[in-house]
């Protein structure tokens, strides 16, 4: 059931991993992966990873991910006919909306990894990906909405996404990437519920940011309090209650130092 | 006939695999993946008599064979447990082992002092409370909270003889692989009463953020667990076990059916799992039946057999 289909390198560094077998989970949950050397040892990694849901089918499920450390680079050399174990889908996912009204989607590197399912869900969304250096992942987002012009591609070291975007013309927006990201995203998103931008025409009266986290994981299923971000409801734990948060709960500053 | 049956001060057990303070919650994550109907006991996550919010900051990292972590004893406080956790916790069909840790005397008493009184209430509802107290005097984790009352022993015997005059409950103390002197701290325990020692609770370990200057925990230092600490938590629970002759509960870095036989045979009466449940979600119920199947082929009928055999 987890043998490994294909595990194809799309850019330096940057690989998706298919695996065989059916598989559960909604867009912005996300599984824990090892390789499975046969004996489940004491050797290094001891802890599986972390890894969102890129891509799932009837018959396989797919993660999108970066060579980060040992752990990853591990997961890379696996080869075709290779096994993991994976424990999922855990965390709580980007919200199934009834009514998104207008809808973007914003991924930064390896943030684009949960978009895929996110935009097969809400194919009207229009989407935003920046990145610095090599592009990945684009091409099946354009297949997945409504009109590939929707699709909005920023390749830059230097540029914020936000001179893509402004959130303030948004409803609904789902995001996904680095800590520094995501942050100038929600005060841009704030300042804009603040100052009623949207009073101006055709704005929405309110947007609503969520953003999916990330922090260091031992269990994956809430027990181990090793996850918790704090947000104004006290803590919580970013595998069972996040790993996505309205943007106006978190403590950036926790978010950020890790 | 095999059987894995223990008994941990009057308390039996159907196995010696209990899973340890921490790393097992209140047992309710764990539904989906282990019967606690396979497993002898469940430590719960460490109480102290207050709320608390635990360490800010990252709060594990991973290295080579183990894990470090700074979770800083994050819990709901004694009342929400008794009110909310262990009504759950008591329809496990395990044995419930409240671990309770606390910043000073009076909270550690007021604590057991509690978790005593509500047991005791509950059974005379004829209903069931906690069947065992694991006093933490060794969490690396919290400034105040732990670890300072388990470095010397005169300290610890004043925390142990205070929490054993206001409960009645079978009293287990979790020792610090950190103590001034580990056999004279076991021998202090059973002297001030105590039913059994628990060993190790994590080794107070570090780590550098080099590119940042500064140590990876908020803390300075965190708490060490997983197979990296098992040959020294081995030798450490051998050590006790020479010198007490009450029952010690050996822990630190159990992977593997032979990791715990080698406790056993060390002279442990029982064992407690942490870290390697993040590794198998599944490794309770599956030591179980193991140890079972390596009893069968060993022809070993009784754990008596085999423990404390090493001299
Ligand atoms: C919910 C969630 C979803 C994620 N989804 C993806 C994804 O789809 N694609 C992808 O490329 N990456 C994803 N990540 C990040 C990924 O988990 C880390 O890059 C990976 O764990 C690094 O492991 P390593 O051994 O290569 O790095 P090392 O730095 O050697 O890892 C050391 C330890 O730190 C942990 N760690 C290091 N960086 C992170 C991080 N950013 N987040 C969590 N733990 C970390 C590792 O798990 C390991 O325990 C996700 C993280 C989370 C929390
Ligand atoms: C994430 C984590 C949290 C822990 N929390 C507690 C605790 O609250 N109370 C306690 O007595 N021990 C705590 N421990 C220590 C474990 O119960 C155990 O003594 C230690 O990890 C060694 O065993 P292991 O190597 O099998 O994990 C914790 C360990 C870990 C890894
Ligand atoms: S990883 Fe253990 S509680 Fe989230």
């Amino acid at each position: 059931m987890t043998r490994i289909i294909s595990n194809e390198q799309i850019a330096p560094d940057v690989f998706v991993m298919k695996i065989a077998g059916s598989y559960k989970g909604r867009m912005g949950q996300f599984y824990m992966l090892r390789a499975d050397d046969g004996y489940r040892g004491d050797s290094y990694p001891l802890l599986s990873r972390p890894l969102s849901i890129h891509d799932r089918g009837d018959d396989y499920i797919a993660f999108l991910y970066r060579v980060h450390g040992r752990g990853t680079a591990i997961l890379s050399r696996m080869t075709a006919g290779q096994q993991v174990l994976l424990e999922g889908p855990f965390g709580n996912g980007f919200p199934v909306l009834d009514d998104p009204g207008r809808i973007a989607l914003v991924g930064g590197g390896m943030g684009t990894a949960p978009l895929l399912l996110a935009a097969r869900h809400y194919a009207q969304a229009d989407i935003y990906l920046g990145f610095s250096g090599d592009t990945f992942g684009v091409e099946s987002l354009r297949q997945a909405v409504e009109s590939d012009t929707r699709v909005k591609v920023m390749n830059s070291r230097y540029k914020s996404i936000l001179e893509l975007l402004e959130p303030g013309w948004y409803d609904t927006i789902l995001a996904c990437g680095p800590a520094g990201m995501l942050k100038a995203l929600a005060e841009c998103t704030a300042a804009a519920n603040e100052a009623a931008l949207h009073d101006g025409e055709g704005y929405p009266a309110s947007t609503h940011l969520y953003i999916s986290t990330e922090k260091h994981m031992a269990c994956g299923i809430g027990a181990c309090l090793t996850c918790t971000v704090q947000t104004t409801s006290g803590n919580r734990r970013t595998c069972v209650e996040g790993p996505v948060f309205a943007a106006e709960e978190v403590d950036w500053n926790d978010l950020t130092t890790v | 006939m095999t059987s894995l049956q223990c008994n941990i001060g009057g308390v039996p057990l159907r196995n010696p695999v209990i899973m340890a303070s921490g790393t097992y919650g209140f047992g309710r994550e764990y539904a989906a993946y282990v019967d606690a109907g396979t497993l002898g006991g469940i430590s719960c996550k460490g109480l102290t008599l207050h709320p608390r919010s635990g360490n800010p900051g990252c709060r594990v990292q991973e290295t080579a064979s183990g894990m470090m972590n700074s979770v800083g004893l994050e819990n709901p406080g004694v009342a929400a447990f008794l009110e909310k956790e262990l009504p759950y916790m008591a329809t496990l069909d395990t044995a419930i082992i409240a671990n309770l840790g606390g910043s000073n005397a009076e909270e550690y008493v007021e604590g057991a002092r509690m978790l005593s009184v509500h047991t005791r209430q509950q059974r005379q509802q004829g209903s069931r409370g906690i069947d065992m107290l694991e006093l933490n005097i060794s969490c690396p984790n919290v400034r105040e909270g732990g670890i300072q009352f388990g470095i010397q022993t005169d300290t610890a015997r004043s925390i142990v003889r205070q929490v054993r005059s206001v409960t009645d409950l079978p009293l287990m103390v979790k020792l610090s692989p950190g103590a001034q002197d580990l056999v004279e701290m076991a021998v202090m325990c059973e002297q001030e009463g105590a039913e059994a020692v628990s060993l190790v609770n994590t080794f107070s370990a570090m780590k550098i953020d080099i590119y940042r200057r500064r140590s990876a925990f908020h803390n300075t230092y965190a708490g060490l667990s997983g197979p990296a600490i098992k040959p020294i938590a081995l030798r450490m629970v051998h050590q006790v076990a020479r010198a007490v002759s009450i029952p010690v509960i050996g822990m630190g870095g159990i992977s593997s059916v032979e990791d715990m036989i080698e406790f056993i045979m060390a002279g442990a009466e029982a064992v407690q799992v942490g870290t390697y449940n993040f590794v198998n979600l599944r490794v309770g119920t599956e030591l179980v039946e193991g140890l079972q199947m390596w009893m069968q082929q060993q022809r070993v009928e009784s754990l008596e057999e085999i423990r404390s055999i090493i001299g």
